[in-house]
């Protein structure tokens, strides 16, 4: 594995090459990331391209004090939140109907685990920002506790509390939505 | 010992990636109380659930980063322009795409309209048809740049940018589109492409307020920055002034003061 610190010095250095490593080792998870939060496939692209053109912008105030991912995710979650902020009229969470649509479809076919990916993928748009958000940063974005307690600025205890409530938010949803499939 | 506990063992020991052993404890606390096994047998099909596979970005989103890298690097260091057709490949890749097509169609106007200019006997009705596809050319031009950057896509938007440089800002609509892209476009690189555009207009005194404004009421720095810049450019003392005290009003980032001060160094040298 590349160290992605060392790479984001050598960007902040004047090597903007090295910023196409990080882009091609982050950027599957980054689009995702947009992509499970609720953006449509073009928005998320967006945020993508924006996301690193931000990274490029300010990349003398990277200090290395916390790991690249975590900075990354920083970038990511400031610049998704200021496009809600420019844009307030958009539409947040644009493809929970997507979802609907893609859980019926299953159902009829009785794929057993697309139901299930479904039934999950139903479930995390039904819970809170927040709470989705702490999800899919340690679920899907592989952050552990250190890096996420810096992002969302909250020590350890706290963050631990947030993704236990999360996560019987998140159960909770998923029997009531089992419960009337069956 | 208590049900948070286990919770939290879980969870570590699925985001270290690495699993925690369970201690008697535990095992025997789970078995005094069953009804948190369900929980963590949740938690480990959510976690382990391998139908959550990553999707892939389309190939655009690759176009469209490193035509922005390649950018600043160009920014950075300025190359030659006869390296920017390095492989005979490359340039005749270039002739095929829309945009050189356009451009194409652009300059066989242009061609016949100079080609009628040369001719050694022009009659008033001749002129009259040479200002007229003069004002086609340049319309097609403004209704090409207009339509491109009203596109969905950033990239699309910034190519749109771009090409309105193959007309002048007479329009209103193209000036009034730019101006909106400045404000409220979702991508900083389309905003900055756009802020660059009024570079080296000849009129520019005539936007000076409009982008005044646009500068005080941002609140991206770097756009704040890149709007200061392009006002200074001007090299007008009267607005150098005015910046100054915008500055001193927590109106407008240090940084501008900076770059004032930058101006001023370069101006007197």
């Amino acid at each position: 594995m590349t160290d992605e610190k060392k790479l984001m010095f050598q960007v902040k250095a004047g090597q903007l090459d090295k910023l196409a490593v990080l882009y091609e080792n982050n950027k599957v998870a980054l689009f995702n990331y947009f992509l499970r939060s609720g953006n449509s496939r073009a928005l998320s692209e967006d945020l993508v391209q924006e996301t690193f053109m931000r990274i490029l912008a300010y990349r003398s105030s990277f200090n290395g004090s916390n790991t690249f991912r975590s900075w990354l995710y920083g970038v990511a979650r400031n610049t998704v939140a200021d496009h809600y902020r420019k844009n307030s009229h958009a539409k947040l969470h644009s493809d929970i109907d997507e979802h609907e649509l893609t859980l019926d479809k299953t159902l009829v076919e009785g794929l057993e685990e697309q139901q299930q990916q479904a039934l999950f993928d139903r479930s995390l748009a039904s819970i809170s920002p927040e709470h989705r958000e702490i999800i899919l940063l340690s679920r899907f974005q592989q952050l552990n506790y250190q890096e996420i307690s810096t992002l969302l600025d909250c020590n350890l205890s706290t963050l631990k509390s947030r993704m236990r409530s999360a996560i019987s938010k998140l159960q909770y949803s998923y029997q009531k939505l089992l419960t009337e499939i069956s | 010992m208590n049900p948070t506990d286990i919770i939290d063992w879980k969870i570590a020991s699925l985001t270290n990636g690495s699993q925690l052993m369970m201690t008697d404890e535990m095992t025997s606390y789970i078995e005094q109380n069953p009804e948190i096994l369900e929980e963590l047998n949740f938690i480990e099909l959510f976690w382990h659930n391998k139908s959550h596979e990553d999707v892939q970005p389309s190939a655009q989103l690759d176009a469209n980063f490193y035509q922005m890298l390649s950018r600043a690097q160009a920014a950075q260091s300025p190359v030659k322009e006869s390296d920017k057709h390095s492989t005979l490949l490359s340039f005749v890749q270039q002739l095929f795409v829309p945009k050189a097509l356009v451009q194409f169609a652009s300059l066989a106007l242009v061609f016949t309209l100079g080609f009628n200019l040369n001719q050694p006997t022009i009659g008033d009705k001749q002129q009259v048809g040479l200002v007229s596809l003069q004002q086609e050319v340049s319309s097609l031009n403004t209704m090409l740049a207009l339509s491109m950057l009203e596109q969905s896509s950033a990239s699309q938007r910034l190519s749109g940018v771009a090409y309105s440089k193959q007309s002048d800002l007479s329009d209103p609509l193209l000036v009034e589109k730019l101006m909106g892209l400045i404000a409220t476009d979702t991508s900083t690189s389309v905003r900055l492409a756009a802020i660059n555009r009024f570079v080296n207009v000849q009129n520019i005194n005539t936007y000076t307020e409009q982008l005044l404004t646009l500068a005080i009421t941002e609140d991206n720095a770097l756009i704040q920055i890149a709007l200061c810049r392009l006002l200074l450019n001007q090299g007008s003392a009267e607005l150098s002034t005015r910046l100054k005290g915008l500055v001193k009003e927590n109106k407008l980032p240090p940084e501008v003061d900076e770059i004032i001060q930058a101006n001023s160094a370069v101006s007197f040298t």
